[in-house]
């Protein structure tokens, strides 16, 4: 025979398990739409890398980015120092999280943190817009000639960038 | 008589109203979708987040909805020129050029509209919260680009000069629906383009600088949903109505807000529709060009907001070539996913 406690309260821990159950499917689905920063920026890599890839030896490209103004993309050469470990040996293009203006380093180290990289077969790559040489010379901690590569900071709607692609570098720029 | 171990009738009611409590939420479980939405679905259901959540959270809600890139090509065609890197839906054109022209007004004017309809036909505040929490000002223009439409360069000139994307808009009717794209646009008040000052646009056609000329091979459109909220609608009506690269994207207020030349007022709201002229003069020869083609419509009054101190502005689903100087002139702000 039923008790009747057992019954009342079996039924309502029941159904309270699934209330909860159902809240949390609903939290996670609602998580799930709303996250999605990284998948853009993944995006935004993937479009650089396919547009550079398209040009030829000697091909001059312009093309539109839109980002996210809280990332930045920058780029190193294949014997360069400082790389993300997940550039291996190779060059590789990197968009990253940061605000260089507000004191996030340009490294290596702030990109395998937080940060996509693409592989480049070309031995040289360099990443630079004067926005952000002038700032980093503002420093005075580097001189115009020890910067190779720099950064391209995202503006918070479009930014056209130039790619020089050679037989065996890549010179991404943009300029204000 | 109550015997021990028997259930009273209290506890049946409570039993039988657990069970229905159960069975409902079994039911709002299944409503869950818990596959994969598509971009249209998931664009919809943040854009309703973002309109009905509360002020504190709203900035926080990003809207997800995805640039649709479309390539329209025969063959082989990718438009890698384009959208080399991204994801793209191939649209093949028919092998007779009136057939793919007119598929190609088709196409344009239908993600016109869905980019309308998606962004709750302007009327939904969308951006005023988040505008303050990137730190933008509310009057500063926040825009979303549904989508990006480019010809293949395979497709031939002869093409793109049968494409008549105004006579398709004028003609034809919204999928399921049985007003035409005007109609639908101007909320069923006109069904004919308005009549243009020629000389007014010629004029400030005429006044675009050098180096406002289009750039691109004017094969590609975005269309925009641009926002701008302010005090008053007239004054954002006013500033857009000079706004050179409106022009030079192929949009004109003409008399707008005067005498409704162009506008359509329903209510206290305007419902207009911008159009290109085709002139021929030097700078704005381009507009010509497919990317000059379609015009823009929009909504002006008051949004659903909470935000008592700027309920007026403007709503603008706008085609532009995919410029960087356009675009970013037109918008000071770029959301959604690129």
């Amino acid at each position: 025979m039923i008790k009747k406690g057992l019954l009342g309260h079996t039924t309502s821990i029941i159904i309270a398990v699934i209330g909860l159950l159902l809240l949390g499917a609903g939290i996670y689905k609602m998580y799930g739409i709303f996250k999605g920063e990284d998948e853009n920026m993944k995006k935004t890599i993937d479009s650089i890398e396919g547009k550079i890839k398209r040009l030829e030896d000697g091909d001059k490209g312009k093309f539109l980015v839109r980002g996210n103004n809280k990332w930045y993309v920058t780029g190193w050469s294949a014997e360069e120092k400082g790389k993300p470990d997940k550039c291996y040996l190779n060059s590789c293009i990197c968009i990253c999280k940061g605000n260089i203006f507000a004191g996030d380093a340009l490294s290596g180290e702030s990109c395998q943190k937080k940060g996509f990289c693409r592989i480049f077969e070309e031995k040289k790559v360099i990443v630079k817009s004067d926005l952000i040489l002038k700032a980093v010379y503002a420093t005075g901690e580097n001189s115009a000639e020890g910067i190779d590569s720099s950064g391209i900071i995202f503006k918070s709607n479009l930014i056209e960038i130039e790619v020089k692609k050679e037989k065996d570098s890549i010179e991404v720029s943009y300029r204000e | 008589m109550d015997k021990k171990g028997e259930l009273t009738s209290t506890q049946i009611v409570s039993i039988t109203i657990g069970i229905l409590a159960l069975i409902t939420m079994l039911f709002a479980l299944t409503l869950i979708k818990f596959g994969e939405y598509t971009d249209e679905e998931l664009c919809k259901l943040s854009v309703l987040g973002r309109a009905h959540a509360a002020d504190s959270i709203q900035g926080s809600l990003p809207l997800k909805c995805s640039t649709k890139k479309i390539c329209l090509t025969r063959g082989k065609g990718d438009c890698s020129e384009n959208f080399a890197g991204e994801e793209i839906e191939k649209i093949k054109l028919s092998a007779d050029d009136t057939k793919a022209a007119r598929l190609i007004e088709e196409v344009s004017a239908r993600e016109m509209y869905n980019c309308w309809s998606m962004m709750g036909e302007g009327k939904i505040d969308l951006f005023g919260k988040y505008a303050t929490s990137r730190g933008l000002e509310v009057t500063d223009s926040t825009c979303l680009i549904c989508s990006r439409v480019a010809i293949d360069k395979g497709i031939s000139e002869d093409v793109i000069k049968k494409v008549d994307i105004h006579r398709y808009m004028k003609e034809e009717l919204v999928p399921q629906s049985k007003l035409t794209y005007i109609q639908t646009f101007t909320d069923k008040v006109s069904g004919a383009y308005p009549s243009v000052d020629r000389a007014a646009y010629e004029n400030e056609a005429n006044s675009l600088r050098e180096g406002d000329s289009l750039s691109g091979n004017g094969r590609e459109i975005a269309l925009l949903f641009m926002q701008i909220k302010a005090t008053k609608a007239s004054e954002v009506l006013s500033n857009l109505g000079k706004d050179v690269f409106l022009i030079a994207a192929g949009g004109y207020f003409v008399n707008l807000g005067a005498k409704g030349v162009a506008g359509v007022l329903v209510g206290k709201a305007i419902r207009f529709i911008l159009l290109p002229v085709a002139i021929g003069t030097a700078p704005a020869a381009a507009l010509n060009a497919y990317s000059g083609q379609i015009t823009a419509t929009g909504y002006c009054g008051e949004f659903s907001t909470n935000d008592e101190k700027a309920k007026e502005g403007c709503s603008i689903v706008q085609a532009m070539p995919y410029d960087a100087n356009r675009i970013n002139n037109f918008c000071k702000s770029i959301e959604g996913n690129p």
